[in-house]
């Protein structure tokens, strides 16, 4: 009875301790519901600090590697994953350490990083929504580097059904991208660069703008008003160099755009998300449709 | 700020030096003040920490270089008074104050352990002489212990301990005519813009970005506005409740950057 006496006052200093913890966890997870990324992501960390379960560590800094990358943080997240992957538990979370690697490597634009997680991921995970998912990214950063074949046997590969993104990726190779540099060019005649990428209520105002005051410049001049005919001209100045601007910006923006398009219909409506069920500190990543 | 790699420990205090390390200032500074008020962790290096995150924020050297003073004054932690002398020294650098720096430098150099803060000390020391020679008079000694370290200075080093600059760090400011629009001219029309940011912050983001290029850019903007707002594509709702529209700069110059 004597030595029950120590153990149970141990137990009751522990038991607030644990309290804490569990607390922290769940505070993270309400951060994260409220879209409060980086702030999910400290308390994450911070039960991973507090907890001496190694198990629970590598889940809570998973936690705060996906809560990084939706805060859009590639690089904090990456050595979150890393801490998670360093940890003797990291086999049971290998599909989503290697699913989270491969994000935020696309989050860095470290594209070969990125499709070589993807491959592995393809080729190792046993659940053919993951297998979709990670084939429909390499698609979609093919695509972007210009690789539409590579694209196309990416989703001929990938598990499910796939007809609106090959016919997203075959409206995507019929179309055409803007030159930039002809938009610019364009861009000399006020309104011509917008309208050759098609915004043409942009391209109106930018003509009608530019032609009132290159008309209040003639005007002040004949009128040798040449104190308005400078502030005319200072403004006159600034419409045209926007014009030019506007007739690459234009082009550029069409091209990004074309390419967003193509790609999330390619990217389907996959998604993942740690499993909102789970109120213990474990981790569990769900492949979303 | 590597020479916090020193503090690092699995508990509050070390959380808030990976946030600095992390260059997360405004959570550093928040978890420092958190774990002062549960009083988790050594509070000395919790106040330093939650000082020096202040800083980098940005917040006024006035305020801070008191805390400093506090904390070096005390001496109750070694290493701690090593790097708040050599914060010190640097606000101090910043402010004018060249023989109160090369002090605050001067005990820091000798207090420390930690390798990375002797050579930061030493080469901030050998930069402000250079600035100032007429402090060596009398501090031969000191001048001849920088001397011995010299060798270990490289160019990182120099860039990381060179005569701070508040400009460097601080956001774009307003030009004359944005500052005279908006305190003249705005007030008397009304808040018309519904792009966010308004048009004039933008204007002030891409002349801090491009310079002359922010022209052409504003113009282009002033043709586009109409479009974006009627397109109605990404609302932002501001604390207010009023809604904008958002046409972020980076969505006309990402085709600028590689």
């Amino acid at each position: 009875m004597r030595s029950s006496i120590p153990l149970l006052l141990l137990f009751a200093a522990l038991l607030p301790q644990a309290r804490a913890s569990e607390t922290t966890f769940l505070l993270g997870r309400e951060l994260m519901a409220e879209a409060d990324y980086p702030l999910a992501a400290v308390e994450f960390r911070r039960f991973a600090m507090e907890t001496p379960d190694e198990a629970g560590q590598a889940a809570a800094y998973l936690h705060a590697g996906y809560a990084y990358l939706r805060a859009g943080q590639p690089q904090l997240a990456g050595e979150m994953i890393a801490r998670a992957e360093s940890s003797d538990t990291a086999l049971a979370h290998a599909d989503a350490i290697g699913l989270l690697y491969a994000e935020s490597a696309r989050l860095r634009r470290d594209y070969d990083a990125a499709l070589y997680f993807f491959d592995v991921l393809a080729s190792d995970a046993a659940d053919d929504a993951w297998k979709a998912f990670a084939l429909r990214r390499t698609a979609a950063i093919e695509l972007g580097r210009g690789n539409l074949d590579t694209a196309r046997a990416s989703l001929a590969s990938a598990p499910g059904e796939a007809s609106g993104a090959v016919a997203a990726l075959d409206a995507y190779a019929a179309g055409r991208d803007k030159s930039p540099r002809l938009g610019g060019l364009l861009g000399l005649v006020p309104g011509l660069g917008y309208w050759y990428s098609g915004e043409f209520a942009n391209g109106l105002r930018s003509l009608l703008l530019n032609g009132i005051f290159i008309f209040g410049m003639i005007e002040t001049a004949d009128d040798d008003q040449w104190g308005a005919f400078t502030v005319i001209t200072f403004f006159e100045v600034t419409w045209y160099s926007g014009s030019i601007y506007g007739g690459i910006d234009a082009a550029n923006r069409h091209n990004r755009e074309r390419l967003e398009r193509a790609s999330e219909a390619i990217e389907g409506t996959l998604s993942y998300r740690p499993d909102p069920e789970v109120v213990i500190p474990v981790f569990k990543l769900n492949i979303e449709f | 700020m590597f020479f916090f790699t020193a503090f690092v420990r699995a508990d509050a205090l070390g959380l808030a030096t990976e946030l600095m390390r992390q260059n997360e200032w405004e959570l550093c500074r928040r978890e420092c003040r958190r774990a002062r008020m549960e009083r988790v962790g050594p509070a000395e290096r919790l106040l330093l920490l939650e000082t020096v995150a202040s800083i980098r924020i940005g917040a006024d050297p006035a305020a801070c270089i008191p805390v400093l003073e506090g904390i070096v004054s005390t001496n109750a932690d070694r290493q701690a008074t090593a790097i708040a002398s050599y914060e010190l020294g640097r606000l101090q650098w910043q402010a004018g104050a060249p023989a109160a720096a090369l002090d605050a430098f001067e005990l820091a150099f000798m207090t420390t352990t930690n390798k990375t803060l002797f050579l930061h000390a030493s080469c901030a020391m050998f930069q402000l002489l250079q600035e100032n020679r007429s402090l060596k008079k009398g501090r031969e000694d000191l001048v001849s212990q920088i001397t011995t370290s010299r060798a270990e200075y490289h160019a990182a080093l120099f860039a990381a301990t060179k005569k701070p600059d508040p400009a460097i760090d601080r956001p774009a400011t307003p030009s004359w005519i944005i500052r005279f629009y908006r305190s003249q001219i705005s007030p008397a029309i009304g808040d018309r813009c519904v792009l966010h940011p308004s048009c004039s912050e933008y204007y002030t983001q891409t002349r801090h970005k491009h310079g002359l290029l922010a022209i052409p850019m504003i113009a282009d903007r002033f043709i586009r506005e109409p479009d974006v707002s009627n397109a109605k594509a990404r609302p932002v709702v501001m604390p207010g409740g009023r809604i904008y529209y958002a046409d972020p700069v980076e969505d006309h110059d990402f085709w600028m950057t590689p």
